[in-house]
């Protein structure tokens, strides 16, 4: 138990490269959001500090392998996991499949809506050449479907071997 | 101060102090060595996209590619048919020129008219022409091709067709003449189809290979001078009274199509 966290974490860095240098070359494949879908799910399962520290990590390395400036993807996941926390702490309070799809269906809409408000504010300083183009809004529709139906397998999947998502209100 | 809050202000100063920390340089080693040690994971995944996408495309050309050739050989399909339909106008037009010029420079009379099918019997070398006695065709006339090439002789004729006995047929019998120094003339018949052979040469008359056979006009239906075949050889036995030529058509009779008859 001593190197799960760690374990994880290495897991999860690996999911980040396999976004970055994978999925994302192609145009069906980058519909995909893998790190999405884990963040809501800790969001979801975990508490605060560790649901923190994988979308920091997330946007970090992120932010490592993109062209934009520093600290986008780092603001982005961080600001969508301050919003998805605060909408499982005060609406999602049970732990049903609804509120895991709604939360995934709003990650992916808010995680895009900052990143778009982020990086927009960066142009308009002269940071950044970034655009939303005609691809990028499908990619951000393609992101919040493929979230939503990865979540529900993920639920699926979680409900048959374990407890967590058996209702009960949550006692944070 | 709202827990929440509390958080969010936590958040933020984390991600100010990482951005600063990244802008200053104090991340640079923590960040190369990410980027190395990631680098052989994302090397061999970044590979495998390559190869996926190279794949991809290989996979859209050849399906481009069977779709173009497929789509060229049906146009080569119809380019054959187009270019086969051609020929056969090319061929007719030729023959039709060739009939033409022939009417024009003989003085006869013609009618034209184009062979319909064979006929019923099998072991009969005739055909079956589309012009009767409406056009003025009677038994007997001369039937020619091309450049006047005598090919047949009305054998029977009906109100709107007529049935033509071609030249191998062994029934066929015609009066004709060698074009040599003694105008020798002898009965040109038919041999089951094979062939066409010349008899009753007389023994001391020289006839010899390459000489053209015309018609005599010695029947009264067929003109004179009309070609008929071109000696191959001579048989000759010195007992008999007749000796014998074998001839070889100028034309071949199996794909004959449109002919004239000569109205004497």
């Amino acid at each position: 138990m001593r190197y799960r966290w760690p374990a994880f974490f290495i897991f999860l860095t690996l999911i980040l490269a396999f976004q970055i240098s994978f999925l994302a070359n192609f145009k069906i494949s980058a519909n995909f959001n893998l790190v999405l879908v884990i963040l809501v799910l800790f969001v979801f399962l975990a508490d605060f500090k560790k649901s923190l520290a994988v979308s920091l990590w997330s946007g970090l390395i992120f932010d490592l392998y993109s062209p934009l400036p520093f600290g986008i993807f780092l603001f982005s996941f961080a600001a969508s996991f301050i919003i998805l926390e605060f909408l499982l702490q005060n609406f999602f309070t049970n732990r049903s499949f609804y509120s895991l799809i709604f939360l995934g269906l709003f990650g992916a809409a808010v995680y895009h809506l900052i990143f778009l408000i982020a990086s927009g504010l960066i142009y308009l300083i002269g940071g950044s050449e970034f655009l939303p183009t005609a691809s990028y809004w499908y990619l951000f529709l393609g992101q919040i479907v493929t979230t939503v139906f990865l979540l529900a397998i993920c639920y699926s999947l979680i409900d048959k071997i374990s407890k967590r998502f058996k209702p009960m209100f949550l006692g944070r | 101060m709202n827990i929440f809050l509390k958080r969010i202000i936590i958040v933020l100063v984390i991600i100010a102090l990482i951005v600063a920390t990244h802008y200053l340089g104090w991340l640079k080693p923590a960040e190369n060595l990410l980027v190395k040690s990631l680098s052989f994971f994302q090397e061999k995944t970044h590979a495998a996209s390559r190869s996926l996408k190279s794949f991809k495309e290989g996979w859209l050309i050849k399906r481009d590619l069977l779709k173009e050739n497929g789509d060229l050989k049906d146009q080569l399909k119809n380019y054959q048919l187009d270019q086969s339909k051609l020929k056969s106008l090319a061929e007719e037009n030729l023959l039709l020129k060739k009939e033409l010029k022939f009417t024009e420079s003989s003085g006869y009379k013609f009618i034209s008219a184009k062979i319909i099918t064979g006929v019923s019997d099998p072991l009969s070398q005739s055909v079956v022409i589309n012009r009767g006695k409406k056009d003025g065709v009677v038994a007997g006339l001369a039937v020619v091709a091309e450049q006047g090439i005598l090919v047949g002789k009305v054998f029977e004729a009906e109100d709107g067709y007529a049935k033509v006995t071609l030249l191998t047929d062994n029934k066929s019998k015609v009066a004709a003449t060698v074009q040599n120094l003694t105008q020798t003339i002898g009965l040109v018949e038919g041999q089951f189809g094979l062939g066409l052979q010349m008899t009753n040469i007389p023994q001391n008359e020289d006839v010899k290979e390459g000489d053209l056979i015309v018609t005599s006009g010695l029947e009264g239906q067929i003109p004179k001078n009309l070609l008929i075949a071109r000696v191959e050889n001579v048989r000759q036995v010195k007992s008999e009274i007749f000796k014998t030529a074998i001839l070889s058509l100028i034309i071949s009779l199996n794909n004959l199509s449109d002919v004239l008859v000569i109205i004497p």
